[in-house]
């Protein structure tokens, strides 16, 4: 399945769902988020406007190329993915090297370190190894069931959508030229 | 009162799925939640598949968190230190508390009446039904809840002016053009609601939005965007008024027929011609009128409505009722596509909690006992909750001895901190909650653990004429729910059976019944719900066939049966009986800047979720205050930097977020931080008609914090 995930900013209302949503699917812990919400001034002098900022799948992506241990891998449906077990600890390449801001250190510690979160993050997917670095999966464990990325379910604007582009880019950011004033080149792919 | 025996609730298996409405906004709107059970405990949330409302939102998956929270209160805690002091609690048994509170609730009725105990409910209503019961069957009428600040001040405009309550309806098939005043659906509506107003403005309507600030609402939304000043918006409504009426774009027909004083109206929006309507509210004569021409001219039209933005200020109902004659003069009023009555449910009205339970009647015989029947009168005749604005007045005059809150915030009242000492200086104070409240708890006596609704059975959920029943888990530790806690208090110091014996359930069965229903039909149907006989919505123009009226006559469901510009019951109460507009006060030398306390974030419900799940608080843990760019550079201050507001009334401390979504000359604010209570910037200027406290009417200044 190559369906993409397109996001639209002149629909983004800056509600967090996505964030939110993410967060309960993938259980990323404290500090992590794999879809952030940035506000920024638009051109409009009367206008802010939302970016997210999520992994994009670059393709030659500049983290796989850097990762000196090959734990990220980019499959030919174009998703990239890291086996924490080959992952080095304190290594940092892969964040230094991704222009989104996308890589992640998965925490030691849950929010509340008790057991009932233990029994709530029971799901493989919930599962991060410790110092492991972390990205967006899209969901692919959901995709195994025929459903979109939770984001994309959580979002009530139809900002986020999954569609058949037809072609191999698993991320598009759809910026409106007439609201984005700030510096985003790197984001309009 | 008939009992009948029930079976057993159907217990939840340790694994497995339930079923809930979310509590995660304030009561409604009730979205439905499918959630999973492993191990007993909830472990993941999803839509409730066929409920009416079933679109998570951000605060509907931070239930999840708040759920499991470690921190939740889990035990009655009962103080052990003098109030004054250092507040400590100890952990009490359930019969030890209930024990201290019908000492002291039967103490005070035998030395000084039962009127002198208020009772009341914050956030969530859905214990409104079971406390206004206690209060009535312990015997006073000194029961209100947190919309004595919010929702009633438009909902008593819209009582003495239409007839009828609404929030406005919107966009239907036949709307051409569209009012939003003072909302912003993006974030306050369900999710789903905003993007219904997106697909109506692709569909061609047209849409006039009135807000101070720049919302996603008025971005993505607006082909008119009317920036008045906050407190302002009746001398736009007049304004808008008068232009329709001086060009002849109203609808003469109606108004002749339908509005009662409308020539009266005319004479009084003559004053409000566009210039003046621009030097009262800031809003460009030009763009007034092309408003107030895109409106009249694009029939069918409907309007949105605020429960509470456009009356936090000193003029609340007058204002409101301007702005509802809007439509009115238009003929838009209850017209196809225009701006109708909410429609009915098959127990309304749910959010006030279903009479049969909530003893109204007995409760209003009452009234004479009323703490705020002299102060605002019209409220007192028109409203069952009494308006505790009054409580530190009351509590150092001695006509209020204690008081029993659930969800009780002590950051709603403005000059917090007078209301602190007024619960401290109580006989005795019991707060229920879900989690102990610093800018609250430490001036009660004793805090009783909220079952969350996840654990609750009451109240079922009404959709018109479909019900749903929650299927909730266990509640933690020895959380009780609110109608039980209110029942049991009740059955200890009145007739057990008036109190259903403390049974939550044989209440729900209680108000099953009279619809031909029971509870264990309604829990027989855990997924689909049931449906009931409710009365169809009415057809439009119902003040034509008389589906509006009670009786049945032609008309509106007021005194004169028309929509009345000029109220016969502000004139039977001696306040004046038309619109009037009434300046805010005017910003100084001293405090040159407006603030808008309540300029709310998408993901936060007035203060909760601040300590609550921390997944929220990711997005945002500190209390920031918006500043438009102009103001900022006067000020020297840039984003980020610590700052302190500062009103005539009191000053506060947070950091600065540099922004366009605020106006030049205005700053806003997020009420609710505990370490930045917005509210103590707010005086206690009252309106005169509602008694609400003017929130968004506060002039102010902004500096620079060099040193802490």
């Amino acid at each position: 399945m190559t369906d993409t995930l397109v996001f639209r900013s002149a629909r983004c209302t800056g509600c967090f769902n996505c964030v939110l949503a993410c967060k309960h699917e993938n259980r990323t812990g404290p500090g992590v988020s794999w879809i952030r919400v940035e506000e920024h001034q638009a051109r409009d002098p009367d206008r802010v406007l939302w970016l997210l900022r999520i992994c994009v799948h670059c393709q030659d992506a500049p983290c796989l190329q850097r990762c000196p241990t090959g734990a990220l891998t980019q499959s030919a449906d174009g998703v990239v993915r890291i086996d924490a077990a080959l992952c080095a600890p304190d290594c940092w390449s892969c964040a230094s090297a991704c222009p989104h801001d996308a890589l992640f250190k998965a925490p030691s510690q849950g929010y509340f370190a008790d057991a009932k979160e233990r029994e709530a993050d029971n799901q493989d997917h919930h599962r991060h190894q410790p110092g492991s670095m972390t990205l967006c999966t899209l969901c692919a464990h959901r995709q195994q069931d025929g459903l979109a990325p939770a984001c994309v379910d959580a979002c009530p604007t139809a900002s986020l959508t999954w569609e058949d582009l037809g072609g191999g880019e698993r991320v598009r950011y759809v910026l409106d030229p007439a609201l984005d004033a700030v510096d985003v080149p790197r984001l309009r792919g | 009162m008939t009992m009948h025996a029930l079976a057993d609730p159907p217990s939840l298996p340790n694994s497995g799925t339930g079923y809930t409405f979310c509590d995660g906004c304030n009561h409604g709107p009730f979205c439905g939640v499918k959630f999973t059970i492993h191990g007993g405990t909830v472990t993941g949330l999803e839509e409730w598949p066929g409920f009416p409302l079933a679109k998570l939102c951000q605060k509907g998956y931070a239930t999840l968190q708040r759920l499991n929270h470690p921190d939740r209160l889990l035990h009655p805690l009962l103080r052990t230190t003098p109030k004054g002091e250092k507040a400590e609690f100890v952990r009490v048994s359930w019969d030890e508390a209930y024990d201290r509170i019908a000492h002291h609730l039967n103490r005070i009725k035998a030395e000084y009446g039962p009127d002198k105990v208020f009772f009341y409910v914050g956030d969530p209503k859905e214990p409104r039904a079971a406390v206004q019961r206690l209060a009535a069957g312990y015997g006073s009428p000194n029961y209100g809840t947190e919309s004595w600040a919010c929702r009633r001040a438009s909902q008593l405009a819209e009582d003495i002016t239409l007839g009828f309550p609404t929030m406005g309806t919107p966009p239907g098939p036949d709307t051409r053009v569209a009012l939003l005043w003072g909302v912003n659906p993006a974030y306050s509506r369900e999710p789903g609601g905003f993007a219904n107003l997106l697909k109506a403005k692709d569909r061609g309507v047209r849409f006039i939005v009135v807000d101070p600030r720049n919302t996603p609402t008025t971005t993505m939304l607006a082909d008119i965007h009317l920036r008045p000043r906050p407190a302002t918006d009746g001398a736009l409504a007049l304004g808008l008024i008068n232009v329709a009426l001086s060009e002849g774009l109203h609808d003469a027909g109606f108004c002749a027929d339908w509005i009662h004083g409308f020539q009266e109206l005319r004479d009084y929006a003559a004053q409000f011609p566009p210039d003046a309507v621009e030097r009262l509210t800031g809003v460009p004569a030009a763009q007034v009128i092309e408003a107030a021409r895109l409106y009249a001219r694009t029939g069918p039209g409907t309007m949105m409505i605020s429960a509470q933005s456009t009356t936090h200020n000193r003029n609340a109902v007058n204002n409101q009722r301007a702005i509802l004659l809007v439509p009115a003069v238009m003929g838009y009023v209850d017209a196809p596509g225009g701006f109708r009555p909410a429609p009915p449910a098959a127990l309304p009205p749910w959010a006030n909690g279903p009479a049969g339970v909530a003893m109204t009647g007995q409760l209003t015989a009452l009234r004479d006992r009323r703490l705020d029947l002299h102060t605002h009168p019209l409220w007192a005749e028109k409203m069952i909750e009494v308006t505790p604005n009054r409580l530190p007045e009351w509590v150092a005059d001695g006509k209020v001895r204690a008081f029993l809150g659930w969800g009780l915030n002590a950051m709603i009242f403005p000059q917090t901190h007078l209301y602190q000492r007024a619960f401290e200086k109580m006989d005795f104070v019991m707060a229920a909650d879900y989690f102990f409240r610093p800018q609250t708890h430490p001036f009660v006596d004793l805090v009783l653990p909220a079952a969350m609704c996840f654990e609750r059975h009451a109240p079922f959920a009404v959709f018109g004429r479909r019900l749903f029943a929650r299927t909730p888990i266990e509640p933690a530790g020895e959380a009780r729910e609110d109608w039980r806690i209110a029942f049991e208090i009740g059955a200890r110091i009145a007739d057990p059976a008036l109190f259903y014996h403390g049974s939550v359930d044989l209440a729900l069965d209680s108000l099953l019944r009279p619809l031909g229903t029971s509870l264990d039909e309604l829990r027989a149907n855990p997924v689909t719900g049931i449906e009931v006989q409710a009365k169809p919505p009415s057809p439009p123009k119902g003040y034509e066939s008389g589906a509006l009226r009670r009786d049945g006559q032609p008309g509106f469901p007021t005194p004169t049966g028309k929509i009345e510009a000029v109220s016969t019951a502000l004139e039977r109460h001696g306040y004046p009986a038309l619109p009037v507009y009434v300046e805010p006060p005017s910003v100084t030398a001293a405090h040159p800047l407006r603030i808008i306390t309540g300029t709310r974030l998408p993901h936060i419900v007035h203060s909760k979720w601040r300590q609550d799940s921390p997944w929220l608080l990711e997005l945002g843990d500190r209390p920031e205050v918006l500043i438009h760019p102009d103001d900022a550079v006067a000020r020297d201050i840039v984003g980020g930097d610590r700052i302190e507001v500062e009103s005539p009334s009191g000053r506060i401390r947070a950091w600065a977020k540099v922004t366009v979504e605020t106006a030049v000359g205005t700053l806003g604010i997020m009420h609710g931080w505990a370490n930045a209570n917005a509210a103590e910037l707010v005086s206690r200027d009252f309106d005169p008609v509602s008694g609400f406290p003017p929130y968004k009417d506060v002039i102010c200044d902004v500096r620079k914090v060099v040193q802490e």
